[in-house]
């Protein structure tokens, strides 16, 4: 295989010589540049072309997670940061992180073996992080994976009682106030609901609805 | 070229004689006005088969005057008519990008306003032992949707697949599994 061409990007240069000094000693892993905020990041990139962009998460100017979605275009990118927070976490993720490793929590030999998986097209956690993707797909769908939810089984609980609501003839009002949500939630239920099972009006809606016995 | 009143008398005469299968009559009727309103028009009409004189007959009034209102109303300059089979039901789909308006709770309240067609079109629905509903708001356009029963014997055709039984409480938040993830 290759060289894997990477690329260091912390706020603090002396991290950034202590990841480069453990890669220093692995095989088939070339750091090929630095940078010190995301914004910096993009530009080294651009000249270096990496394979894997080892990304620091908190930093000036471009913190890492809005610098990993232009990143992870070209490239393939791997969070490195002290921080567990959820929001980062899945914020890394849904803007193209392969990968998050919490500092600590792995041995020099472990990162290079991560580089490579995430050479390789793997993606890779660290256990302390797991918590908080899980915690984030048990909430209600995000945007990031309305495109895998189709179909009448992907329906929540919540939207079947919508549905049958619906097919009962009510307003929008009239089924906000059966579910004592507002008039804007209702609507956007609905809209999911349709995007859902593919239609394109309330009448389609329950007209599918009707027609497989929904209650 | 044929003059478009000639084309209309053309077709009201056929329909005196045999009345046109419903997807080419509700096609050529929104052609027909989308040329003549020099309106955008998408078509997405699929064959929904015999529905009876009534259900057909209400289908196309209704479809009539959900153009008309498009039209004069809503000052809209696309429209999208769309004929659907679903759940044993035809289903009628009329989108434009007027100015749409506020839907009040009860549809019955648009007779007061400027909107007054649309009880009409209800009530014709409601004929062919259908519902109509109407989705709207001031700057957003208007989505009119109507649906008819099929007849008994279509209702026997395979029908779409059942859905799974209701999700056991607190089942939704199963989360999904993330592929090509290594759960360390």
């Amino acid at each position: 295989m290759a060289v894997i061409k990477v690329l260091l990007v912390d706020d603090n240069a002396i991290v950034r010589r202590g990841i480069a000094s453990l890669l220093g000693e692995a095989q088939g892993i070339e750091v090929v540049g630095e940078a010190a905020d995301g914004r910096e990041a993009v530009a080294v990139a651009r000249a270096t072309r990496p394979d894997v962009v080892c990304l620091d998460v908190r930093m000036p100017v471009m913190d890492g997670v809005a610098a990993a979605k232009p990143l992870s275009e070209h490239a393939k990118v791997l969070m490195l940061s002290y921080s567990e927070d959820e929001p980062l976490v899945t914020g890394a993720i849904s803007n193209g992180a392969s990968g998050y490793l919490v500092h600590g929590r792995f041995d020099p030999d472990e990162l290079e073996q991560r580089i490579k998986a995430i050479a390789r097209g793997e993606m890779v956690l660290s256990p302390a992080v797991t918590p908080a993707v899980f915690d984030a797909l048990r909430r209600a769908p995000g945007p990031s994976n309305d495109d895998r939810e189709e179909g009448l089984g992907s329906l929540t609980a919540r939207e079947r009682e919508v549905l049958n609501l619906l097919a009962r003839g009510l307003s929008n009002r009239d089924i906000a106030d059966e579910l004592v949500i507002t008039n804007k939630t209702v609507k956007n239920h609905l809209s999911r609901i349709y995007e859902k099972i593919g239609v394109h009006s309330r009448a389609e809606a329950i007209a599918l609805w009707l027609g497989v016995g929904g209650r | 070229m044929v003059d478009r009143r000639r084309l209309d008398e053309l077709l009201r005469a056929d329909e005196g004689d045999a009345p046109l299968p419903l997807p080419i009559a509700l096609k050529a009727e929104a052609e027909r006005w989308a040329a003549a309103q020099r309106l955008a028009l998408d078509l997405a009409i699929e064959d929904v088969g015999e529905l009876g004189a009534v259900a057909a007959r209400e289908l196309e009034w209704i479809l009539r005057e959900a153009l008309r209102n498009a039209e004069r109303h809503a000052h809209a300059s696309r429209v999208a008519v769309r004929l659907r089979m679903l759940g044993g039901r035809a289903v009628l789909t009329i989108v434009d990008d007027g100015e749409g308006f506020e839907v009040p709770d009860d549809l019955d309240e648009l007779s007061r306003g400027r909107h007054f067609g649309v009880t009409g079109m209800r009530e014709r629905a409601q004929l062919a032992g259908g519902d109509l509903m109407v989705e709207s708001a001031p700057g957003e356009g208007c989505v009119l949707s109507v649906w008819v029963p099929a007849p008994e014997a279509r209702r026997d055709a395979p029908r779409p697949p059942q859905p799974p039984p209701p999700a056991a409480e607190g089942s939704d938040t199963v989360p999904r599994a993330v592929p090509g993830y290594t759960w360390q």
